[in-house]
């Protein structure tokens, strides 16, 4: 057991530092990988929250046969997507309110990506579509294997491997755009 | 961005939350469930309870005693009421009026028996009426018992009984063929 099952394992029989570990591994990777989703970092934030409360709530659910990484961002994916499809239908934010969020997120994102060569990339991943952001997130950012990412996205192996490639291809033509040189 | 403590407490409160609306739709269920439970109950009782009793044989569902039945009922079978196991020593046939006198008394085990079986089969019924004894034509029968008698009036509908202060009646063609039986036999 690794990626933190361990530490779960331990919270599972009553150690409650394990679920610290837990979020000290995850937290931000997965607010980040929500994000890719969303685009507003406090959703993000509230869905990540209710992504790690799933560990809290339906203990038995995990089977340990996989990395409690996958099954972390596998659930994220699903709240992400919720939460797209319900607010598509229902859109309650402002648009004074979404400005404000977008600063947030964008004075937050600055001075998490503080290099200016890794903004442009980051800023024009947020170009892509959600499938390609989150394929490109879970392989390159995450570092998770190509089985992994399928298995977080529900896709294939070979639709992942598709997505990267043609990811790579949207971004390489857009940062060309930009004058970025690859 | 939240600390991770922030985070962290949100996720708890979350659980709270969660528990605390678990609960609120446990009790909410109990609260429908329980009334919907007990109409169930109570139409399976009274829909099904008949239905047993049409499928149990007669015999079986006949309490052995009416009296102690929990079931109300205005008919009370004769069999319960008396007992005939008592050796009858005699019956004495009186009438009030002298113009339709009737006067018998049987001693013969054959005659008695006769009358005793006879009035064994009866079916008896509860009754609001009294008996005035001096009111029309009233039939007296007597059974006398080694230390006891009882009495049974039979007026020109009915056959009346007093047993413990109530008074019990048959139907009109029951009393008619009680009424026949005694004349067609002989004083011993």
């Amino acid at each position: 057991m690794d990626n933190g099952a361990s530490s779960y394992h331990r919270f599972l029989e009553g150690d409650e530092s394990g679920f610290d570990e837990i979020l000290d591994l995850y937290q931000h990777n997965l607010i980040f990988f929500i994000n890719r989703y969303v685009n507003n970092l406090t959703v993000a934030e509230d869905l990540a929250e209710d992504t790690f409360l799933e560990l809290l709530i339906h203990k038995n659910r995990y089977n340990f046969q996989t990395s409690l990484k996958t099954y972390l961002f596998a659930i994220g994916r699903h709240k992400a997507l919720d939460y797209i499809r319900h607010n598509s239908r229902f859109p309650t934010i402002s648009l004074d309110e979404a400005a404000e969020k977008s600063n947030e997120f964008i004075s937050v994102e600055a001075k998490l990506l503080s290099d200016e060569r890794k903004r442009l990339v980051n800023a024009a991943i947020n170009r892509l579509n959600s499938d390609y952001r989150a394929a490109i997130h879970l392989v390159y950012f995450e570092e998770l294997s190509y089985e992994d990412a399928a298995k977080v996205m529900k896709k294939s192996k070979k639709q992942v491997e598709n997505l990267i490639y043609r990811a790579k291809a949207s971004l390489r033509s857009l940062l060309g755009k930009e004058g970025f040189e690859l | 961005m939240k600390s991770k403590e922030q985070f962290k407490s949100s996720i708890y409160k979350k659980r709270d939350l969660y528990y605390a609306e678990q609960h609120r739709k446990c009790l909410q269920f109990m609260k429908i469930a329980t009334p919907v439970a007990a109409c169930f109950i109570l139409a399976f009782t009274i829909f099904m309870t008949p239905l047993r009793n049409m499928l149990i044989p007669v015999d079986e569902a006949t309490p052995e005693n009416h009296l102690e039945s929990s079931l109300p009922t205005d008919e009370v079978s004769s069999d319960v009421i008396d007992d005939f196991s008592i050796p009858v020593l005699s019956i004495e046939i009186n009438t009030n009026t002298e113009d339709e006198g009737i006067y018998r008394l049987f001693r013969t085990t054959e005659k008695i028996n006769s009358i005793i079986s006879y009035i064994d089969d009866l079916i008896f019924f509860e009754s609001q009426d009294m008996v005035d004894e001096n009111d029309g034509t009233v039939i007296t029968i007597t059974v006398n018992y080694p230390d006891s008698e009882k009495n049974y009036y039979l007026r020109d509908d009915a056959l009346f009984r007093n047993e413990s202060g109530d008074w019990k009646t048959i139907s009109k063609a029951q009393a008619d063929r009680l009424k026949q039986l005694i004349e067609s036999l002989e004083s011993d």
